[in-house]
């Protein structure tokens, strides 16, 4: 039975955590949203790719778009000049006006001014006209205020000398401080000789609405132009607070204007920088880089939802699988508890208790070896019990006999001694005058009492023997010199008158021995009767002596002897050898009784005999003897 | 066991950065130099601003001292006699001042421009109606100096107008006062400078801006001595590369720019420097070339301007008026 105090590990309640069912439910949970997030990552990271790659792809067609309405736009420009140099009657104006100024009239001028500024108001591609010679100088403009203005220092001048057409990339013009485009074409004269240029200026607020138009753009979208000339804006941006002349630097801006065309995730050139999505270009009419940029807040927008929507469905899965687990966990967990409360019940004594867990599995398994264990542990304890309580019937019985024998002991001896001891005063004459028949028959009287006395102490020493219920009492230094005279005065009154020599040959260094003085002396007193008894003529002989760590005592006679076949009769209870049937007397017991005490003793008791020529018994005790104990074992 | 390999780990970062500080270059000492500017301070001279506190000079081992022309007591520094006196390492000229002094002897070199195109101009009332050359004939108008007067006898020349036409007289106040009190009908201006301020001031005005006319020169080239230039190339270089930084970095910011010349010179006004310093850019950088840079043509035809106004002799090797070896060595080493 185990104590209260090592019982309550089972009782204890288990912190959630180290529980069987949380653990469950968590790898249920595991078990259910990982693959889950990993599948909503796969996705959702497509779903961006995708959605990057069309907000891409609009922006490619957006830039492919804007391209084609520059170039048509900066193409009209050139035709407007071709429109202009068709009629003739003009075109034969500028030449004269630059080949012989002074042949035209006042009204010619006039006619030519007029008609220059017409072509200004009437074509909103233009904001000025100028005509200058191969020299560079402005002879006729729209604007009167350019007449003898020089040109060659204009980056354009070179070139429109060159080209029969030419299209002067934005440039800054120090006058205005602004980014200008020029178209230039070349006036021939008649016979076909370049005289003179016609250049326009161009307005870039036609630019400015085709940048900031946003057909197929989304909230956040915008295109603009970033010019060569130090990065500065050649488009306004549309948001408020970005100045035209400024440096902007992103790295779509940057690879366009290395004259890369692309796409890219950057950020972009607003403050702070946003994350867009765009596409550049470069555009070499205007040297700038063309960018089309969409926030990727706006891209990544519709995405989300897709995100909510598996966030969602990542809970539900979650509860879901939270549930399921709490569920299987408690269809697993419930057996076991329950077996742990039928263990904690059969541990706290109640062998009746079995489990009812009627699962099939593993843990049903567990169950029934239980169960059959339970049985098992519970059967042994029955036996167990029994057995002890048959152990203590048995030793009530044992105490009932041991009370019996002693009760008879003295009822028996006690009449007896009365018996020996009267009828002795009977015969010693002091209760009045005996006749010889009377002592003989008293005589016989006294002999039977006594030998029934014997009878009884040996049965009563045998039956304590048998019983194990024999108490010796153990002495220190029991002087074996002394008890041994004392035998062999008592083989001397036993040998009577017969014509035996008594001898004896007991070392002087004898030593003292631990025993139980009287009980030896019993053993060595029988065994001399015996050799005194069955010893008709010849020699008693004792010998002691000291060998190794024992005490060798031998008795030997030159009796009768005992047959071969009998002598392992000797020891044993209620069985006389033939010559001791012969003999007559004794109960057969004194022997047996001899060799328990000595066995009792830790010593050893022998006999050997030759029919017809005597006996010898050895006794062998050991000196120290520190294992004997006060009763028989 | 993981504090312990933290610290361990902590130990050896920190035997790291004195290893590391013990390796790291100790700051050279600065060189001291200085700047003899030509005006006071405006947004003409933002890359000098912006290379001193931007801390370019310093990146380049400098310590520049700029010095505005005008003293507090209001005499004016002469910037070729401060470099040739020693007084300044650099100074700013106009190319024409430049070169009739070199004609004299001066042992000055032009290293950069900073404006490549001249900002001059002819700045009159809208109401005088004074658009062209032609326009100038009988009329009142102030030149300062010497040197434009060059551009107003080429300018006159060119258009066919003789100069005894026009009555001029000498600037000596350099405000808009005489202009816009009617004294005089026009004045000599910077069309990086006077006006924005007209313009804030309320008035409409025109320009005739001598560069049109294909007058062009450098009204201010940055210089130093020969013998600088000789002895000590890499101070050159060096001062010559944070100013060329500054100069970018106030065309890629012409708002930080204005800000930063209303802290040198109190002054000014913010947004009057915001217009100049857009005006000025396509000075600074015009298409196709680098800021600082400076080419024959523009030196030869300021010579020859010169040579038509009978300053400067045929002998005169404008050549050596200017070397183009510090730009190219910074921009294409």
């Amino acid at each position: 039975m185990q104590s209260d105090s090592q019982l309550p590990r089972s009782s204890k309640p288990i912190p959630l955590w180290r529980q069987f069912r949380f653990s469950l439910i968590l790898f249920f949970v595991f078990l259910a949203v990982v693959p889950l997030g990993v599948v909503s990552f796969i996705n959702i990271s497509q779903q961006i790719e995708q959605a990057q790659n069309r907000v891409k792809e609009q922006l490619e067609s957006i830039v492919e778009l804007k391209t084609n309405q520059i170039a048509l736009w900066l193409n009209q420009g050139v035709l407007a000049l071709d429109i202009i140099l068709s009629n003739s009657r003009f075109e034969q104006l500028i030449v004269t006006s630059v080949t012989a100024p002074r042949v035209m009239s006042d009204e010619q001028k006039d006619t030519l001014t007029t008609d220059i500024r017409s072509f200004v108001q009437s074509n909103p591609y233009f904001e000025q006209f100028t005509v200058y010679t191969l020299d560079g100088v402005i002879v006729l403009g729209s604007s009167p205020t350019d007449i003898g203005k020089l040109v060659t220092l204009q980056p354009y001048f070179q070139p429109s000398l060159a080209q029969r057409e030419y299209t002067q990339p934005p440039f800054y013009d120090i006058s205005t401080s602004q980014l200008t485009i020029i178209v230039t074409k070349q006036v021939h004269n008649s016979g076909g000789q370049v005289v003179a240029i016609l250049a326009g200026k161009i307005n870039l607020s036609v630019l400015g609405d085709i940048m900031t138009e946003r057909t197929g753009l989304s909230d956040s979208g915008e295109t603009y132009l970033v010019s060569r000339q130090n990065n500065y804006l050649l488009t306004p941006s549309r948001f408020a607070g970005y100045a035209l002349q400024r440096a902007y630097r992103t790295e779509a801006i940057n690879l366009g204007l290395q004259g890369r065309t692309g796409e890219g995730i950057y950020d972009n050139y607003q403050i702070p920088p946003q994350p867009v999505i765009g596409v550049y270009r470069w555009i070499p009419e205007l040297e700038a880089a063309l960018i089309a940029e969409v926030n990727q807040a706006e891209v990544l927008a519709g995405s989300r939802a897709a995100q909510v929507n598996n966030g969602l469905i990542a809970l539900i899965v979650a509860l879901t699988a939270a549930a399921g687990g709490l569920i299987y966990a408690n269809r697993l967990s419930s057996p076991i508890t329950q077996l742990t409360h039928s263990a904690d019940q059969f541990s706290r004594g109640n062998l009746r208790e079995r489990t009812h867990v009627s699962s099939r599995n593993e843990i049903g398994q567990l169950a029934q070896s239980f169960n059959s264990m339970a049985t098992q542990v519970e059967l042994r304890i029955l036996e167990t019990q029994a057995a002890l309580e048959r152990a203590e019937r048995a030793d009530y019985a044992d105490k009932v006999k041991s009370a019996f024998l002693a009760s008879m002991s003295h009822e028996l001896r006690t009449p007896l001694n009365a018996v020996i001891n009267f009828t002795r005063f009977v015969v010693d004459g002091d209760t009045g005058p005996v006749n010889e028949e009377q002592v003989e028959l008293l005589s016989e009287v006294v002999k039977s009492a006594t030998h029934l006395l014997n009878l009884i102490n040996d049965v009563l020493d045998m039956s304590k023997i048998e019983a194990g219920a024999l108490v010796l009492f153990v002495e220190e230094n029991v002087d074996l010199t002394a008890l041994l005279k004392s035998v062999m005065s008592t083989a001397r009154s036993l040998i009577g008158g017969k014509p035996i020599t008594l001898e004896t040959e007991i070392a002087s260094d004898l030593p003292r021995i631990r025993a139980d003085r009287q009980r030896i002396l019993q053993v060595l007193i029988n065994i001399i009767s015996n050799a005194c008894k069955f010893t008709a003529k010849g020699t008693v002989k004792i010998i002691a002596k000291t060998v190794n760590n024992e005490v060798f005592i031998s008795i030997s006679d030159t009796g009768s002897g005992i047959e071969a076949d009998d002598q392992h009769l000797v020891f044993l209870p209620f069985r006389q050898t033939k010559a001791g049937l012969r003999q007559g007397g004794g109960t057969g017991l004194g022997m047996p009784i001899a060799k328990n005490l000595i066995d009792s003793h830790n010593g050893r008791l022998w006999l050997e005999s030759t029919l017809g020529q005597g006996t010898t018994f050895y006794i062998s005790l050991p000196i120290k003897n520190e294992k004997l104990e006060p009763a028989l074992s | 066991m993981i504090k312990h390999s933290r610290s361990l780990i902590a130990a050896c970062l920190s035997a790291f950065v004195v290893l590391l500080s013990a390796c790291a270059p100790t700051p050279p000492s600065l060189t001291s130099t200085s700047i003899q500017l030509s005006w006071e301070h405006t947004i003409e001279f933002s890359g000098f601003q912006m290379a001193e506190r931007e801390g370019y000079y310093a990146e380049q081992g400098l310590v520049t001292e700029l010095r505005p022309a005008f003293s507090a007591e209001g005499s004016i520094t002469d910037a070729v006699d401060a470099v040739i006196t020693g007084k300044a390492d650099f100074g700013i000229a106009s190319n024409d001042s430049l070169m009739k002094l070199q004609a004299a002897g001066a042992p000055v070199v032009a290293i950069a421009a900073i404006y490549q195109r001249s900002p001059n101009a002819l700045m009159s009332l809208a109401e005088s109606n004074i658009t062209r050359p032609e326009d100038l004939k009988g009329k009142t108008i102030t030149v300062s100096g010497t040197s434009r007067i060059y551009y107003l006898n080429s300018l006159l020349h060119n258009a066919g107008i003789d100069l005894a036409d026009l009555n001029i007289v000498d600037r000596t106040d350099f405000s808009t006062d005489e202009l816009t009190s009617g004294k005089v009908d026009a004045l000599d201006t910077f069309i990086t400078n006077e006006p924005a301020v007209l313009e804030e001031e309320g008035y409409a005005y025109n320009l005739i801006i001598y560069a049109d006319y294909g007058v062009d020169g450098y009204v201010n080239v940055i210089f130093a001595s020969q013998d600088t230039i000789n002895k000590r190339p890499e101070l050159v270089e060096a001062f010559l590369r944070a100013t060329l930084k500054g100069y970018q970095a106030a065309v890629d910011d012409p708002e930080k720019a204005a800000a930063l010349s209303v802290e040198y010179n109190s002054n000014l006004s913010y947004e009057t420097e915001l217009t100049n310093m857009l005006v000025s850019v396509p000075l600074l950088h015009p298409n196709g070339s680098q800021i600082g840079m400076m080419t024959s043509e523009i030196w030869d035809l300021g010579s020859q301007l010169m040579r038509e106004a009978g300053e400067l002799s045929d002998e005169f090797d404008v050549t050596r008026s200017y070397t183009l070896d510090f730009l190219n060595k910074i921009y294409n080493p």
